[in-house]
């Protein structure tokens, strides 16, 4: 099975549930999605949601100087992000639930 | 390729991909990649990789793609009209130098071909033999110039080299691996030009040719009414 795909419909829920743990810029996210276990992440995708929930009134944005290079941005949950985290894990939970009583103990 | 150079020109290709978005949206968006390119190099840096136009589409897949994946999740659609034709024309600036290596190679090779076919006039002492073998030297130097610099994986890659392929693919008999006396019947002919050519090798030997054509015995064969003394 393709996880390029199946990461592309909770990608939103994976962004959201990164910057629960603090808030962070485009690459830290792409970093930390990555130490979490998904290496096949398209970098560009990452930086597009944030764009998206960003616009969605879901996430706070912030410029901070770096030492060099361009200024970072950084995004971090509002309240209606934090809202929207809690709605989308409830509904990965019960079709995660589903998909695995479905499957059963196949592997 | 200096490294500015090259998060200039990923940069200004993503650019292209983005040219038909709202121009607000589309500066946010290269300001974040400019970030992310920057990231990027600290890395590459980092591990002492050069960064270079192919290293950066190796990391971060070519400058189209990237854009298409930035604008499917940044929830604009369309623009695949506009993406086809920047794939089309990108594709032909890639294959540009891989082009040039493989005609620069054939061509080399079809003047080597010529220079050894002048060869059997050598022995009269032509001077077209030294001319072409001179002729030779130029193509195949461009070509090997150009491998070294883009890798013979880039010619591989080119669609005709890959059309190429699957014709050879398909002269190929269709059996089953490891059905020995199935493939025996279709190797008969390429033995009978085995045998041919060792035959036609042991009359050179025999006849003291020299040495240096022996491998090419229809040439020195043609070469026998003129060998001297």
């Amino acid at each position: 099975m393709d996880r390029t795909q199946l990461l592309k419909g909770v990608l939103d829920l994976a962004v959201l549930a990164v910057l629960r743990d603090g808030d962070g810029y485009g690459y830290d996210v792409v970093r930390r999605l990555r130490a979490a276990g998904h290496e096949e992440l398209a970098d560009a995708s990452v930086y597009g949601t944030l764009r998206r929930l960003y616009n969605a009134g879901l996430l706070n944005s912030y410029v901070e100087p770096s030492e060099e290079g361009p200024h970072r941005k950084y995004y971090g949950l509002n309240e209606r992000g934090r809202n929207r985290l809690v709605e989308s894990a409830k509904v990965w939970r019960q079709f995660s639930d589903t998909m695995s009583s479905l499957v059963g103990d196949v592997a | 390729m200096t490294a500015a150079r090259a998060v200039e020109a990923y940069l200004a290709a993503v650019r292209d991909g983005l040219a038909d978005l709202p121009a607000a949206e589309r500066t946010e968006l290269l300001h974040d990649l400019e970030a992310h390119l920057a990231d990027v190099v600290a890395e590459f840096e980092a591990d002492r990789e050069p960064v270079t136009d192919v290293a950066l589409t190796h990391r971060l897949g070519r400058p189209e793609d990237y854009a298409a994946d930035l604008r499917e999740s940044a929830g604009y659609t369309g623009g695949d009209k506009l993406l086809g034709r920047l794939r089309r024309r990108n594709d032909r600036r890639r294959e540009l130098r891989p082009r040039l290596a493989l005609w620069c190679f054939l061509l080399s090779c079809a003047l080597a071909a010529f220079a050894g076919y002048l060869a059997v006039d050598v022995l009269d002492g032509g001077q077209s033999l030294l001319m072409a073998l001179a002729a030779v030297t130029v193509p195949a130097a461009i070509a090997a110039a150009l491998v070294r610099s883009i890798g013979i994986a880039a010619l591989a890659e080119l669609p005709e080299v890959r059309r190429a392929q699957g014709w050879v693919e398909g002269l190929r008999p269709r059996t089953m691996p490891g059905c020995w006396p199935a493939v025996r019947p279709h190797l008969r002919p390429t033995w009978y030009v085995v045998r041919g050519w060792a035959a036609a090798v042991a009359v050179g030997v025999a006849l003291n040719l020299d040495s240096a054509m022996l491998p090419f015995p229809s040439l020195s064969i043609a070469g026998l009414g003129r060998a001297p003394g």
